[in-house]
């Protein structure tokens, strides 16, 4: 990708020179100034955060998303400089994950995956009866619909079978989400031979963000995403806290895998 | 190598049925719950058999070893997590007394690892 100061190869996720506005504090390969969430580089000279001013954002809608995606890099280990350093179990994690979305942004981002969810999800059900999608003019009414469509289909019958045809790898991310997945006749990572052996392994290990266990699912489900086709589509079913929590696996190594690879993600939200 | 394991047959759902059930009926000889076993026995003999057979596609490599049920698998916490879900859709009163007798946990034991599972699934 051509920029007016160097050139940028969003397949490594890289640019291919070294920046030309030097900062004294960082090393002349940083690009975006170590924070790309925050800061956007559009010459390929200098980090700046044009793009709040063009969108009508403020300091004050943005202090939640940049506070927690500043913290988290690096310092998943250690609760002391945690996003949350009251929390202690995964409840108190998800709580407060939760809650930003009470930030606009926040809000915004979740009003787009309510429309992503239903457009997506009606369009994977309907898919299985092959029936074409029609028209939609009010998106958050069309979510709502495919919700209730989606939910009544993903409710397993009296056999305990999922009422959807089977498909392929499917990926997961918060609270009852797995079960989910399954229900609606996905496959998930515990269903690969790699997934069950390591599920073996930290049987008796401790789940918590950053624990040796955190550690070695996120390097598993990194592999596992990289296993999906460049170009095809895959459902994810998730809930909002997950897709919003910048700790998750799902967040930060799952789809920047499979947004860098063009894969066409599903969104389910089962909240 | 890989030729002369194309002849390796995969056992029935009949052979894991009767394997999973001799298995657990090993571990939990109370004769109200016999029905239970066999329910499950059932539902892992079809589970562990379509497994099976998507791992001798995707291993060929390893068709030898998917061609006969590893009863260390019924010991994978993934498959603990299908029993438990079964077994409380199906056995809602005496779930944990029967889980227990076939994890050869004691019943504390057994709710505290219910618990770790359930905290590893909401991840």
């Amino acid at each position: 990708m051509e920029m007016d100061f160097r050139l940028y190869d969003p397949a490594i996720g890289r640019f291919n020179g070294i920046d030309p506005v030097t900062h004294h504090s960082q090393g002349t390969s940083v690009a975006f100034d170590n924070n790309p969430i925050f800061w956007a580089d559009p010459s390929g000279a200098n980090s700046t955060a044009e793009w709040m001013e063009e969108n009508g954002i403020t300091d004050d809608d943005l202090i939640t998303v940049y506070e927690s995606s500043d913290n988290s890099e690096g310092n998943s280990n250690s609760e002391s400089e945690s996003n949350c350093p009251e929390c202690e179990t995964f409840e108190d994690y998800y709580n407060y994950y939760s809650s930003l979305f009470k930030s606009p942004v926040a809000q915004e981002r979740a009003k787009k995956g309510l429309e992503d969810t239903g457009t997506g999800a009606l369009k994977g059900v309907l898919s299985n009866f092959n029936i074409e999608t029609t028209e939609v003019t009010d998106a958050e009414e069309f979510g709502f619909f495919a919700g209730i469509v989606l939910f009544a289909l993903l409710e397993p019958g009296p056999g305990g079978e999922a009422k959807l045809a089977k498909k392929g790898f499917s990926f997961w991310s918060g609270r009852g989400s797995q079960k989910a997945a399954l229900d609606a006749g996905y496959k998930v990572l515990g269903d690969t031979r790699a997934g069950q052996n390591l599920a073996k392994l930290t049987a008796n290990m401790e789940y918590s963000i950053g624990s040796q266990a955190w550690k070695n699912w996120a390097r598993l489900s990194q592999a596992y995403a990289r296993k999906i086709p460049k170009g095809s589509s895959v459902n994810v079913f998730l809930t909002r806290g997950n897709n919003a929590n910048p700790m998750s696996i799902w967040s930060r190594f799952e789809r920047p895998i499979l947004e860098q690879n063009n894969v066409k993600i599903i969104y389910n939200f089962i909240d | 190598m890989l030729l002369g394991n194309r002849n390796i047959v995969l056992d029935s759902r009949e052979v894991f049925f009767k394997k999973i059930k001799s298995f657990y009926s090993k571990k939990n000889q109370k004769l109200h719950q016999k029905k239970m076993i066999e329910e499950l026995s059932v539902f892992l003999a079809d589970y562990f058999f379509k497994q099976y057979s998507d791992f001798r596609v995707e291993y060929p490599k390893s068709i030898k070893r998917y061609s006969s049920l590893k009863l260390s698998d019924l010991d994978n916490p993934f498959t603990h997590d299908k029993i438990i879900s079964f077994i409380r859709e199906k056995f809602i009163r005496d779930y944990v007394s029967f889980c227990s007798l076939i994890f050869e946990m004691t019943e504390n034991d057994f709710l505290e690892y219910e618990k770790s599972r359930v905290r590893f699934n909401n991840w």
